[in-house]
């Protein structure tokens, strides 16, 4: 499955292709990696259908992570992508921001890699 | 509304009799003037008496008649004569707005009127002066001007002129929101045009006081006051005065929520406008029904009017204004769910109240803003704006608080003053009726003993009338001590009063105290959490990466055990990868921490007197040789330009100095950037020269009438359009992540308006950027 990360921190990519190393080796999971919310949803538009999964941080220069949620959940008629906003804020005004506008599920970072694994296998 | 076109028809008539009764005057004069043709001074004083009358009727004859009297008075040398013609020609401008053309007749008029010794026309002539300064705004100007007619009046001992020159000082301290000095000079003026029996002076002060009770907010004070106001310019016919005091009245209605009574007002308001043909008159009339109607609920009216207002205001410039009507439009497109055009109009207002500082304005413009962004679901931006209306709410609720305690202070005083009065005057009364008594008895002593001699029935009698006497002085010394009882009561209960508003006054005190110091806490916990954010971002890779590390090592013992050795230099390789990025992110918050150790010392530090020029030159070759250290490649072209009759002013030089380093490390920054595709070097097509880019950097100092202009401008690639308005916000930033940590342009904002001064960006896409500080020499 094809999954797009969002994020403006670059090491992010170098995070996820470690922590996901055997799971990428044995071609179970694919990353994307977009470091802006316009750059995500340029490929978004390329990619619509092979990308199953969006993980995005809220907090980002130009598009911000909610404006994005917004733009791909209200656009997207066809069954939207799963997202997931991964974020540091963890505070309650955020929270609900994200479920009004449709988030699936909510992380706080630090990423807790085993129970995103978790969150994962139970997807698909 | 039946009873709105009876009391209309009626104020009409009485208006049009007072009308007339005005232009007989006139007419009277006009004839006096075709029968006396003699080129004497008589003509002059009864051309000056004309201009004077036309001055409420026909602005044009009025300045043509003084015209005319003071050639003539000039050809027969009569001082008195041109000083009053210039000075009637002089208010003719004020009357029709040309300020400065006013105030040049005006010197002129006061030169010859201190010439000639006239004290009267010296102190009309000031006032004037005074009231020129005032309608453009300067106004320690027009109270210097007025304090020097003040001065003049209480020694001419001129009552009619004492009371001008007070009203005008209450306008004035009205106008610069000092309002109980407002509310003192004109209830000192209503007190001596009522002793004069002045009706015009009278219904003038009246509105002033009207007007400062509703500026205040009580509108329950203020609408007698505007009542009484408006039927004496009734009375005295003066059309202008009349449609201000209803513009007035009709506020006040508006804001205790009277919609009809506000309508009904402003309508007739805007009638007496179009007949004196005032544009600006009749908008400012139909913006306050546009509001009027949009609280009422009536929007498609609320939307006619404000567009209908629009045109003439603008035309006349008046900002605050402009924005109020934006403001209203907004808030009805809002009510009617109409979001984009609630926002442009909401934007449109604040833009222009942020310019001119009108606190009000920004308050309503954010609120629209952070109600219409959160219907579009915008939340961000949505609490954003509601963050800017709470705060100028609370400013500004503080502000009309400490303005109304003064006002109660103001008010006690008076009516303790009015009490100690009283009460002299009654110690007086029993003081006289003492005397009276014990003059009395002396005569009656005295008639007494001249009968002794003559006859005892006579003493008799006398003894008689003595003892009748005595118990009608007894009587009158028990209602003495009643009185004075009653008095010892109000004393108290004054007494009460007094301490409850002391009581009062403390609390509010502390709740002031108690708002301020939750802004405080308020903006501390944004900056905190913002640091906070800032450091988790390099602290959870410091502890992913070491994790991760962990793990690494973990397979590479197992790879060791099966002497893998390619598979082992690869972990290696990956491990060392790793911790580079943790000393990165670990040197990152180090940087994020010591940026706001910087942002936390801006209070501290004392103005002193220094060299622009130098400090600008100091921090420029700082900045320099600062870019040179970390990179040594780095080369810019530095073009500075000083303006040398700037020399010193006050600041604190570390901090200006951080500011002017901030600006010239961004343009260097810039310069060094790419130069963006959109800009002149992409246009051309084929065959178009490859101009290299060479950064440059440009560092000016100018001084601009009563500001300091620094410049610092870079040839870089320019500012987007979307990222303009947050490039001031604490940690935003476009460089890479780890470059910078966002908060230079935040201190330099708030180092630059802690010194009084603003700073501002001018950018074109492709072509660069400018920087421009300006500060206040005074």
């Amino acid at each position: 499955m094809k999954i797009l990360v969002v994020d403006d921190e670059r090491d992010i990519q170098t995070l996820f292709e470690q922590r996901f190393r055997k799971e990428i080796r044995d071609k179970l999971v694919e990353f994307v990696f977009a470091f802006s919310g316009e750059d995500a949803l340029s490929y978004f538009n390329i990619h619509e259908q092979e990308v199953v999964l969006i993980l995005s941080d809220i907090n980002m220069p130009g598009m911000s992570g909610l404006e994005l949620l917004g733009n791909i959940k209200h656009k997207y008629l066809k069954p939207p992508p799963v997202v997931m906003m991964i974020t540091a804020y963890g505070d309650a005004e955020n929270y609900n921001m994200a479920k009004q506008l449709g988030a699936d599920d909510f992380l706080t970072k630090p990423i807790d890699f085993p129970l995103l694994k978790e969150k994962l296998k139970l997807l698909f | 509304m039946k009873k709105g076109i009876i009391r209309y028809s009626i104020s009409m008539i009485l208006f049009t009799i007072a009308l007339s009764a005005q232009s007989q005057v006139a007419d009277s004069l006009k004839d006096l003037l075709t029968r006396n043709l003699k080129a004497d001074t008589n003509r002059v004083k009864l051309l000056n008496k004309l201009s004077a009358e036309l001055r409420r009727q026909d602005i044009q004859q009025s300045r043509t008649t003084a015209e005319e009297a003071f050639n003539l008075a000039q050809q027969l040398k009569y001082l008195n004569g041109e000083a009053v013609a210039l000075r009637s020609i002089g208010v003719s401008y004020i009357i029709q707005g040309d300020f400065p053309k006013a105030g040049e007749y005006l010197q002129n008029a006061l030169r010859v009127a201190k010439e000639a010794g006239n004290f009267n026309e010296t102190t009309l002539i000031l006032t004037n002066l005074g009231l020129a300064h005032s309608n453009m705004s300067e106004y320690p100007k027009a109270l210097e001007y007025l304090q020097q007619a003040l001065d003049l009046a209480k020694q001419t001992g001129n009552s009619v002129n004492l009371s001008l020159v007070l009203a005008n000082l209450g306008q004035i301290n009205y106008f610069i929101s000092d309002y109980p000095k407002a509310l003192d000079y004109t209830f000192q003026s209503l007190r001596i045009s009522e002793q004069l029996g002045d009706k015009q002076s009278t219904a003038q002060a009246l509105t002033g006081i009207g007007n400062i009770y509703g500026e205040v907010g009580d509108h329950d004070k203020a609408l007698p006051y505007l009542e009484k106001a408006l039927k004496a310019n009734e009375e005295l016919g003066s059309k202008r005065d009349i449609s201000i005091v209803l513009n007035g009245i009709a506020n006040n209605y508006k804001l205790k929520g009277n919609y009809s009574k506000a309508v009904e007002c402003f309508q007739r308001a805007i009638i007496i406008k179009k007949e004196l043909k005032s544009e600006y008159g009749v908008g400012l009339n139909e913006a306050g029904l546009a509001d009027t109607y949009l609280q009422e609920g009536n929007y498609p009216l609320a939307l006619s009017y404000a567009y209908k207002a629009l045109g003439p205001i603008q035309v006349a410039g008046d900002q605050d204004k402009i924005g109020m009507i934006h403001t209203v439009l907004a808030q009805t497109y809002l009510k009617t769910h109409r979001l984009d055009s609630a926002l442009d109009h909401s934007r449109k207002s604040l833009q222009i109240s942020q310019r001119s500082g009108h606190k009000t304005g920004i308050m309503d413009a954010s609120q629209v803003l952070a109600t219409a962004y959160a219907e579009t679901r915008d939340f961000a931006n949505a609490y954003r704006y509601q963050k800017l209306y709470t705060a100028y709410r609370d400013s500004i609720s503080s502000d009309s608080t400490s303005r109304r305690i003064a006002l109660l202070q103001y008010s006690y005083d008076l009516d303790k003053k009015q009490t100690e009065i009283a009460l002299l005057t009654k110690d007086q009364k029993i003081q006289e009726e003492v005397n009276t008594n014990q003059r009395k008895i002396l005569y009656v002593t005295l008639a007494g003993l001249a009968i002794v001699v003559v006859m005892t029935l006579m003493l008799f009698r006398s003894n008689r009338i003595k003892q009748r006497t005595n118990l009608q002085l007894a009587q009158q010394k028990m209602e003495i001590d009643k009185q004075a009882k009653t008095l010892q009561q109000q004393n108290k209960e004054i007494l009460a009063q007094k301490n409850d508003l002391e009581r009062a006054l403390d609390e509010l005190k502390s709740t002031q105290a108690q708002l301020i110091q939750k802004e405080k806490m308020a903006s501390l916990g944004e900056l905190t959490a913002g640091i906070a954010h800032e450091i988790q971002n390099p602290l959870n890779f410091v502890n992913n990466f070491s994790e991760l590390n962990i793990e690494m090592i973990e397979e590479m013992k197992q790879q060791i055990d099966k002497g893998n050795v390619e598979e082992i230099k690869a972990i290696a390789n990956d491990i060392i990868e790793n911790q580079q990025k943790i000393n990165h992110h670990g040197k990152r918050a180090d940087a994020i921490v010591k940026g706001m150790l910087q942002h936390s010392r801006i209070s501290s530090g004392k103005k002193e007197l220094t060299n622009i020029n130098e400090l600008a030159d100091e921090y420029l070759r700082l900045a320099y040789h600062g870019m040179r250290a970390k990179d040594k490649s780095f080369n810019a072209r530095i073009k500075a330009d000083f303006d040398e009759t700037i020399g010193h002013i006050d600041v604190i030089p570390q901090d200006l100095g951080r500011v002017i380093l901030n600006l010239i490390t961004n343009a260097f920054y810039a310069a060094h950037l790419p130069p963006r595709r959109s800009g002149p070097d992409a246009q051309g097509g084929a065959g178009n020269h490859q101009h290299q880019h060479e950064p440059t950097v440009w560092v000016s100092t100018k001084k601009e009438g009563d500001k300091v202009l620094i410049s610092v401008k870079d040839n870089g690639p320019g500012i987007p359009q979307k990222v303009l308005d947050k490039i001031f916000q604490p940690f935003f930033t476009t460089k890479p992540t780890g470059e910078g940590t966002g908060l230079g342009l935040s201190l330099s904002y708030d180092i630059i308006k802690a010194h009084g001064g603003e700073i501002k960006v001018v950018t074109k896409e492709g072509e660069g950027a400018e920087f421009i500080i300006l500060l206040p020499v005074v």
